[in-house]
Parts: C-alpha cells; structure tokens; sequence
C-alpha cells in the first residue's frame, strides 16, 4: 500500500477517535455568590455528572489570553471549535461576553440568579462556603447544565 | 496598615486547586482588611469602568496560581505597575503546605490560603519592592501540531531529532543544542525548579543531564547524544516557565559537543517519527484516563 494511502488512513483514525465534547465555562464571579455557585456547578458537571462529554475551561485563563505557550489561545481555540455553555453568576453575564468576544456564539447559557430566585429556600452560607444548603442548589444547577449537555448531544 | 491605597487581583483559575487557594487568598486578605479593594479579573477583562479608577489610584497586588500569570498579565496589557505579586507553588513551598490536588480545598490547602494572606498582610506594611516582569520574543518553528481535548501539542517539523524519552536534538556542525519536547512540558505541567548540569561535563548517549521539577513530579532530561557540556542555559534558573512556554526554542537546556551524532542517530527518531511515536503516546493516556473515569463513576 501506498505511504500517502496509509497516512490517510492513519489520519482518518486519529480524527474519528477524538469524540466531540462540550466546553464548560463558569463565571469566576469573585465579589459575589453567584460566582462560587457557578464554579462549583461547572466542577459537578465536569467531575461526576458527565465527565466523558465535557471538560472545564478556565475564564481567567481565556480572558488573559496571549498566544505564547500556556496562554489562554488553547482556551479559546477550544471554544471556537467546540460548543460551549457558559455558567453566569449575574447579569452582567461575563462568560457569554468573553466566549462571544474571542471565540464564537456559545451553545447555550445558565442563569445562576435564576436558579437562586427559584430555589430561595436553599440559602447558601457564604461566598467562600456554601455550606449544605449551597452544595444542594450547586447540584441543581449542575443538572441544569447536564441536560444542555444532553440536548446538544442529542440534537448531534 | 499602609497610607496609601491597595487593591488585589487574584488569578481565580477554575481548572487547578492553585487557582482556586489564589481566590481564597485574595477573599481572606479582603476580610481582614477591608480597605483593599477586590478586582475580579474576569469582570475587569469586560471593561468594567469602576475598576479603572482603583487601579489607577492604587498599588495593586496579584495573586497567581500558576506560571501562565493570569492575574499578572492581565495587570500589565493595561501598562499598570505590580507593586506586589503572590505566587502561589512558592509561597506553598515556603510554608510546607500542599495545595491537594483537588478542586474542592483541603483542610491544608484552605490553611495555605490562610497563611499567605497573613504574611500577604504582613508585607504589606513593610514592603516597598516594585516588580519588573520581563517577557522575551519567541522564536518562529514550522510545527506539526495537534491538539487533544484543550491540550495542544507541537513538534518542529524538521532539524531536530528525538529520543524516546521526549528530548531533543538540534543539531548543529559538531555542536548540538538538547531539551524537552513540548509533550513532556505538558506532562510536567507548570516547572518551578531547574537542575542544570556543569560545563565541561562528559555525557554518553541517555545519561541524566538534568532535571525539572513541576507542580507535579521531578523530571529527568535524558540526553539524547554523548558528548561535552559546553554551555548551559543559566535563564531557566531565573525563568524555568521558559520551558513550558517554549521547549524548543528558549527552553533550550545545555548545548553539547557532539562526540559521536552519526551513530547516537541511528537510535533516534526523525521529526515526523517522533510526532507519530507521540500521537499513539497521547492516545493510549487519552484512553486509559477515559477508563479511569468511567470505572470511577461506576
């Protein structure tokens, strides 16, 4: 056989073995709870709901940018070529702004503030523990991200 | 407490512990003195308009958790001066507590995060140091490249040559230049600490020549050729993120007198070889990991 034919065929295996996965990005929200529930969601998700379909990115990495090594240029590569679904703490909805900004439209988008309103009989502690109450309302919102996943993947 | 205003932007990484104890760090510091003010570093990179008024009435202090510097460049594409920075691996090393590994903060990484911000606060009242943070041009390689999941790995595509423990040659006349490849930076994740050998020293092809040590493990360079250690490159004491930032280029690490590269070649691979050698590598790891995560869950 042909080297160029095998190379092909190489290439073609290569390519069909790298499965699509869905990049998660929270709002690192640093002044409000919103953020830390956002940040606990995307690690739920990405950790135990569906660990072989998505993968964390990391927004001060995106944001801070640089296309030298270890600069966030692999961040936002990822995103451009890979769906994405932003976690925002508030409405100032900074994920979306910076996936949009650097690398594309983004595959769907959770209101964490939302969530929050919705379930106001779960009040978490603190912005740096979020206690019992707060871990269960991270999980709601994890599933909420979860089923994102599921629909992209479904529509696929 | 210092007269003059003070502010503080962590890195607030979400896909290492490091930037999650640089978060902390920061949130602890604020509670024991509220005068200093928080930046968020993803908010301020979408323009937030209060923030320029504190930056640029006050010294800032960054908090970064790894050598990528999040916090610090976001600081310095705006021409502010850093008048304080906090690297996280350090001060971890300083203090003899581990950082854990996972997301969620152990007792001792929330304990890190403690005590830096104290000493953080401490300093503050002594330290007038200002740092000068100095950023090199890289130099230009034809690449293969491929990228898996987020990572992204490179490999010149001609005038180096490969062992299989993922360190190069760049052959030049009788002189060669050895070092990493980009597959085993990435593997080391972010290096903190170089061991360099001695000039004049004699190596034989797959002698140790040196190591680095990451956030993670210690490494080895094996050399890839026998010969004599003419010159060394004494930057990566200084700035050892050389090597992650750029493995083949300014992450070179010892240049060598080539004793005998005919026949140390024979037991090398060629720039397109080692990029399949280093595929097939990546994916049985890519495929194991997926094991390990799948048996976790189950």
């Amino acid at each position: 056989m042909q080297k160029k034919w095998i190379d092909y065929l190489k290439k073609r295996e290569w390519n069909s073995q790298m499965k699509k996965k869905v990049g998660i990005i929270a709002c690192s929200g640093e002044n409000l709870l919103g953020g830390t529930l956002s940040r606990a969601a995307a690690r739920i998700v990405v950790e135990k709901l569906r660990p072989n379909n998505t993968i964390i990115l990391c927004q001060p990495l995106f944001a801070a940018g640089g296309l030298e090594r270890h600069g966030g240029q692999d961040e936002r590569d990822f995103a451009k070529n890979h769906p994405t679904i932003t976690i925002e703490g508030c409405k100032e909805e900074c994920s979306k702004i910076a996936v949009e900004r650097y690398s594309g439209p983004v595959a769907a988008t959770i209101r964490v503030d939302e969530i929050m309103e919705a379930h106001f009989e779960l009040n978490p502690e603190s912005r740096e523990d979020l206690g019992e109450n707060g871990m269960k309302l991270a999980e709601i919102v994890a599933e909420e991200i979860a089923k994102k996943v599921d629909e992209y993947f479904r529509r696929e | 407490m210092t007269n003059y205003k003070l502010c503080i932007i962590p890195c607030n990484g979400l896909d290492k512990s490091l930037g999650i104890i640089a978060r902390t760090v920061a949130l602890k510091t604020i509670e024991k003195e509220p005068k200093i003010e928080l930046i968020c570093p993803v908010l301020l990179n979408n323009g937030e308009k209060k923030y320029e008024e504190i930056l640029k009435s006050s010294k800032i202090v960054v908090v970064d958790g790894c050598m990528t510097g999040c916090a610090t460049k976001l600081i310095e594409e705006r021409n502010l001066k850093i008048f304080k920075k906090v690297f996280i691996p350090e001060m971890s090393k300083k203090f003899k507590l581990k950082p854990g590994k996972n997301l969620i903060l152990t007792e001792e990484g929330i304990n890190l995060a403690k005590t830096i911000a104290t000493e953080l606060i401490e300093s503050l009242d002594r330290s007038d140091d200002e740092i000068t943070i100095e950023y090199k041009e890289i130099e230009d390689i034809d690449y293969f490249d491929i990228t898996v999941d987020k990572f992204y790995f490179r490999v010149p595509k001609s005038g180096f040559n490969f062992n299989e423990n993922d360190c190069w040659i760049k052959p030049e006349g009788d002189l060669g230049l050895i070092g990493i490849t980009d597959y085993l930076q990435n593997s080391a994740s972010d290096i903190m600490f170089v061991e360099l050998p001695e000039i004049g020293g004699k190596i034989e092809q797959f002698d140790d020549v040196g190591s680095f040590e990451s956030v993670k493990t210690v490494l080895q360079l094996i050399s890839p050729v026998s010969g004599e250690i003419v010159s060394i490159n004494k930057l990566l004491e200084k700035q050892p993120e050389l090597l992650n930032q750029d493995p083949y280029g300014k992450g070179w690490f010892a240049e060598i007198k080539l004793a005998n590269f005919e026949e140390d070649k024979e037991l090398l691979m060629d720039c397109s070889e080692y990029f399949e050698y280093m595929k097939n590598k990546i994916m049985k790891e890519s495929e194991h990991l997926k094991k390990m995560k799948s048996e976790k869950n189950d």
